[in-house]
């Protein structure tokens, strides 16, 4: 009997710190490798309230109780493989960068969805929200800055 | 109108009157029995739950706090809450708290062990447990807290079904209680007394088709060990406080299975019985009250998540619409009802039968709280009728969760974009009607099962049911009114 406590006593500890060390495995480890190697890889969560393209990672505990912070650009290097992972935190959002004719994509609510591209050539892109989804709408937009050899040349 | 004034004299409680049939599923299958006497049975069915229910703690807060991406809104409340409701209320009685990982670690610093068996004399047993063994007030050894807990969830209902970190803060505060409670008090004193969910299933577990006693009451009564409570080297005191030689009704009984184990007689067996016509009779106004509750709140759930009426769930939706008025008014009209207005409405009734039948010698009291259990069966089948578009119209969300179940854009199964399909949605008005009706047909059975053991005049009986009835009759043409227009 005691053999058996003492396997149940640990089946319960390999829940309480398997569960986490599971969850931090995919996100660390198993997810970057489902992309290029040396790409640059960006995670975008969309927030109607406020129109906000957000770094942050949006979240059931931090959603309801602050603003996060607002995205404004996101310096590239010329070259770059970039792969955008696009969130949305709440409604339907669309995504594009038009100078690169990337897009648009729909970004469901809680979905997460993939878009890579190159960056090329030096400057500044425009990414936006390409459909009216809150009165905030028109604030969901930012800038990948991309520093190169030379002047802007998108 | 002719009234019938002779006095009436009580019978003996119904379920001794009349037993019905009864199907012994450990003398026919007799590996049932050694599956559940084994001592890590309950222990290797708590584990995965264990696991999922971390996961869903650790998914409400840090995974999407979009509920339909999130598994523990998709999980708890469109599958686990329909399999709850549906099938294991009506079939399996209290199985869930054979399962439940809510008092697992509350158990486990009780008892100090997962699997074991201590003995020892910890007063009223002969087992040894921690902690302070304190006994829970007598005033408050019933329902009630139960019915107010489950009525102020019930309220922030919006929230709490479609809030990831609302869900788990609620799971995680109900996790603590049983913990803390379980260290100051004795046995189950959480699942017994304060646990919201335990109230309800206490009271839809009457109807099940399956129960635990024991084979042979007299039996019991020559026992000497009363081990089923007490406990043995085999097996934990009741954690629910129940001594089989008297259990006639499945309300307090959570199938931990503990006085299997510990009966030296070997006299408790699992048995199938007929759908809600078994355990007729309620107890106490707090278990009437509850069976307004869940009817009342079946009904409100039914018009502001089922029906075309925007304005009330923009009332109960307060913490994205912000009218706060509304769902003052909201709150207000459904603790009423519940609370107020519909006990009321069914006193009326019984005062009419009592006066229809001519039975004034019949104490007010008993007939109340015995026609109360009509209640019981009209109040589960409503609930499952309700809970039937739930799962047909937001099922294919379990399959898109299945694969994404943080939305963190994980893809298991390959159906992490499985597409939001209603299944045949034009079918639940149709399922809808006759799950209802069975409602009612059971409901007047229930009362006519009840009756017949109070009044042992047919003519006092028919019209002791009418009022009653007729109120059932009420309650499910505005179910029906609400269901199909």
């Amino acid at each position: 009997m005691k053999w058996k406590e003492t396997g149940g006593v640990l089946a319960v500890v390999v829940v309480l710190v398997g569960v986490p060390l599971l969850l931090w495995h995919w996100r660390a480890v198993t997810l970057p490798h489902h992309y290029p190697p040396n790409s640059r890889i960006f995670t975008l969560t969309a927030v109607a309230n406020g129109g906000i393209w957000t770094r942050e990672e949006v979240m059931g505990e931090n959603y309801w109780r602050r603003t996060p912070v607002r995205l404004e650009a996101i310096p590239l290097n010329q070259g770059d493989h970039v792969v955008l992972r696009l969130r949305s935190a709440d409604v339907l959002h669309s995504f594009a960068v038009p100078a690169l004719r990337l897009g648009p994509v729909d970004v469901p609510a809680g979905h997460t969805v993939d878009l890579e591209f190159d960056a090329r050539r030096s400057g500044s892109l425009l990414f936006l929200c390409w459909q009216v989804c809150s009165r905030d709408h028109a604030n969901l937009q930012g800038h990948f800055t991309v520093k190169g050899g030379g002047e802007d040349t998108w | 109108m002719a009234t019938v004034t002779a006095p009436v004299q009580a019978t003996p409680p119904v379920q001794v009157q009349q037993r019905p049939w009864r199907f012994d599923l450990f003398a026919r299958w007799p590996w049932m029995k050694r599956l559940v006497r084994m001592r890590s049975f309950q222990f290797l069915l708590i584990l995965p739950n264990l696991f999922m229910f971390y996961f869903f703690l650790i998914a409400g807060v840090f995974g999407t706090p979009v509920g339909n991406r999130n598994i523990i809104i998709v999980f708890v409340w469109i599958l686990w809450w329909f399999l709850l409701i549906a099938l294991l209320m009506p079939f399996a009685s209290r199985i869930w708290c054979t399962v439940c990982p809510l008092p697992f670690f509350g158990d486990w610093l009780q008892r100090r062990s997962v699997i074991r068996v201590r003995s020892g004399n910890s007063p009223g047993t002969m087992n040894a447990f921690s902690g302070l063994h304190k006994r829970w007030p007598k005033q408050l050894s019933n329902i009630w807290l139960q019915n107010i807990g489950f009525l102020f969830l019930a309220t922030f209902s919006a929230l709490l079904v479609t809030r990831p970190i609302v869900s788990a803060l609620v799971f995680g505060l109900l996790f603590l209680l049983a913990t803390g409670l379980a260290m100051a008090y004795r046995l189950r004193t959480f699942c017994n007394y304060v646990c919201p969910i335990s109230g309800f299933l206490s009271l839809y577990a009457m109807t099940s088709t399956l129960e635990l006693r024991s084979a042979d009451k007299d039996e019991c009564l020559k026992c000497t060990s009363k081990a089923c409570i007490r406990g043995s080297e085999k097996g934990w005191a009741c954690p629910w406080n129940v001594y089989m030689g008297k259990l006639d009704r499945n309300n307090y009984c959570g199938l931990c299975f503990e006085c299997v184990k510990s009966c030296p007689n070997d006299n408790i067996s699992l048995f199938v019985r007929p759908f809600a016509l078994s355990d007729v009779g309620l107890r106490g106004y707090d278990e009437v009250w509850k069976a307004s509750i869940m009817l009342v709140l079946a009904l409100t759930y039914s018009v502001m998540l089922l029906g075309p009426w925007s304005v009330f769930k923009d009332w109960a939706n307060v913490s994205e619409v912000r009218n706060w008025g509304g769902f003052g008014l909201y709150a207000l009209a459904q603790a009423l009802l519940a609370l107020g207005i519909f006990p009321a409405l069914y006193y009326v009734s019984i005062r009419l039968a009592k006066w229809y039948a001519g039975a004034e010698a019949i104490p007010t009291k008993e007939l109340f709280l015995k026609y109360g259990y009509a209640l019981v069966p009209m109040g589960l089948l409503a609930w499952i009728a309700f809970s039937v578009p739930l799962l047909m119209v937001n099922g294919s969300y379990i399959i898109s969760v299945s694969s994404d179940p943080m939305g963190w854009g994980m893809d298991l199964f390959g159906t992490a974009n499985f597409p939001w399909k209603p299944l045949w949605p034009e079918w639940v008005p149709y399922l809808q009607v006759p799950i209802l009706l069975c409602g009612f047909y059971y409901g007047v059975r229930a009362l006519h099962k009840v009756g017949s053991g109070i009044f042992s005049d047919a003519r006092q009986l028919q019209r002791s049911l009418l009022p009653p009835t007729v109120l059932l009759i009420g309650v499910t043409v505005v179910f029906l009114k609400l269901f199909v227009g």
